[in-house]
């Protein structure tokens, strides 16, 4: 392993992980407050949940480098391109744990939650998401690895990241192997780091402790 | 207390054609205030529909469900159930609150002050033979499936209801401490004299229950009445077979009396039954004199025992008893 453009670039290092966590910060932030109503539809409405799965998977299967050149010549160049690629590959995980998590919840709770009067809404605040978490946690933690794996595609698009190290490094004629090396085990240890994080998260949820 | 009135109630699910009946056709059943009234009857026949619609999780296709004075469709659905207590099978614990929180679900709903709830809650578990110390902060999954069912009564009972439903409420739960929870539940009814309809299957379990049982067949009621009386007179052969209450009463015809009988009281009942007498004999005494208790007279006149209609009825909702009692 060479560390070298480590040692020679700290600042340069710092502010691609920088880029690449907000990006990836961003990208969940905005993936969450769609899927968890999309999921909560679709458990809901159960003529949606096939069809609608059946799409975010479709766009789950398509390659990174192909949705993102397709959105640069529709959306522009940019940050926001990588953000709606992100974002759109983020659903199908987080959709189908939300839905997943919700359909999972027993019924006998919530008949007896409604036979105390509950309303639609607290019967869903809190019972149902409280019992759906340790599954949506489960999801998001998978969208999250992924997303910091596709982000690094987002410096084709010049948002920068983690991403820019390693294109940077192959495209460079001077190729820097170090450069390379040094953005790889940079991602992959981002990807670690917050695999850990969610996984304590999981543990942590109050519904974990009740299954 | 009030009572609940069922006033020409039909419930026709959607899929329903003219040719499938109605899951509750056309009944009129009167509950009254107080008392325990079981509704029996097979499968399908429309137990939980009769029960559900009184908490409107169903709404009926026509008719009307009076709680005391008022049409329960006067209420806001969510204000009514708050103030019925609900009791199901699978007891609809919420598996990520405690013992405590549980309990408190229904005064949290209705607003009530922390420290009145916190005391609620002690009293209720307290109530239900679960030591609040212990199990205040336990989760359902750390409670056996008798405790869960206690606890999920005192949920029920947490706002004071004056109606309580419950559905099967021991029917997943083994015998013997179904047994348990069945005394248990007399008891507490004999404190707090709700209004409670009952729904098992279990004939045990309703003739030892029971003030009333309503006996159900294909969505309507065809006989009811107290316990004794159905099991002296049932009304036709469906709700002789559904007691088996011909078993019952041949097999209280081959016990003498003097096997369940209990020393005399202070004032022995005017119903009296000779010595030799057996336990069909008492019953068609008490049900003839209307009466909860009768005094069993040797020749001279003299009370030697009484025999109570709870005794009875006991006994003769566990047949297995009988038949060795009676060999
Ligand atoms: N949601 C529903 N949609 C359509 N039909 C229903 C629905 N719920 C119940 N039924 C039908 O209505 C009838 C009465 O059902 P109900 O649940 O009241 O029976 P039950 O007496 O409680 O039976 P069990 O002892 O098995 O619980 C049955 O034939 C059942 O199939
Ligand atoms: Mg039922």
């Amino acid at each position: 392993m060479d560390f070298s453009y480590l040692t020679n670039n700290p600042g340069t290092v710092l502010a691609a992980l920088g880029q690449h966590i907000e990006i990836t910060a961003l990208t969940l932030a905005i993936a969450i407050v769609i899927a968890v109503p999309l999921g909560t539809l679709i458990a809901r409405i159960s003529i949606l949940y096939t069809p609608v799965l059946g799409i975010l998977g479709i766009i789950y299967t398509i390659p990174s480098f192909a949705l993102l050149g397709f959105l640069i010549q529709y959306v522009g160049i940019g940050i926001r391109s990588s953000l709606v690629a992100l974002v759109a590959y983020a659903q199908f995980m987080l959709v189908l744990s939300v839905a997943t998590g919700l359909r999972g919840v027993d019924s006998a709770v919530i008949d007896a939650g409604r036979g105390m009067g509950m309303t639609d809404r607290q019967i869903l605040f809190r019972i149902e998401y409280p019992l759906a978490l340790p599954v949506m946690v489960a999801g998001l933690r998978v969208a999250t690895v992924a997303t910091i794996a596709i982000a690094s595609v987002a410096a084709l698009d010049d948002a920068g990241g983690l991403g820019a190290l390693l294109f940077d490094g192959i495209n460079n004629s001077f190729a820097s192997t170090s450069e390379v090396q040094v953005g790889a085990i940079a991602v992959s240890l981002l990807a670690i780091a917050a695999d850990l994080l969610l996984r304590a998260a999981q543990r942590a949820v109050p519904a974990a402790r009740a299954g | 207390m009030p009572d609940i009135r069922f006033e020409r109630v039909t419930k026709a699910y959607g899929g329903s054609g003219p040719d499938t009946p109605a899951a509750v056709h056309d009944v009129t059943l009167a509950i009254p205030e107080g008392d325990l009234v079981v509704l029996l009857g097979p499968s399908g026949c429309g137990k939980t529909t009769m029960l559900r619609m009184v908490n409107r999780l169903i709404e009926p296709t026509s008719g009307q469900i009076y709680i005391g004075e008022r049409e329960i469709h006067e209420i806001p659905a969510t204000d009514l159930r708050r103030h019925i207590g609900y009791v199901i099978q699978q007891t609809g614990l919420f598996p990520h609150y405690t013992v405590e929180q549980n309990v408190a679900v229904v005064p949290k709903l209705l607003g009530w002050p922390r420290e009145k709830t916190q005391e609620r809650v002690q009293e209720l578990l307290e109530l239900v033979d679960l030591p609040p110390d212990q199990f205040r902060g336990r989760y359902p999954r750390q409670l056996s499936g008798g405790q869960q069912q206690r606890v999920g009564i005192a949920r029920a009972m947490a706002a004071d209801p004056t109606v309580m439903l419950m559905d099967e409420p021991f029917g997943a739960i083994d015998a013997i401490t179904r047994a348990d929870l069945q005394n248990e539940l007399k008891r507490i009814q004999a404190q707090v004299h709700k209004t409670i309809v009952f729904v098992t299957h279990d004939v045990e379990e309703a003739l030892k229950l029971a003030d009333r049982i309503a006996v159900m067949r294909t969505g309507q009621v065809v006989q009811y009445d107290t316990p004794l009386v159905l099991l002296s007179r049932p009304a036709d052969e469906f709700v002789s077979s559904l007691l088996g209450a011909r078993d019952i009463l041949r097999r209280m015809s081959l016990i003498p009396v003097a096997s369940i009988m209990e020393a005399p009281g202070e004032n022995p009942s005017h119903v009296t039954v000779a010595p030799d007498a057996n336990l069909r004999d008492v019953l068609s005494a008490l049900v003839a004199a209307g009466a909860q208790e009768a005094a069993v007279r040797d020749g001279a006149g003299q009370a030697v025992g009484r025999v109570t209609l709870a005794r009875l009825l006991a006994d003769a909702a566990h047949p297995e008893q009988l038949a060795t009692a009676g060999s």
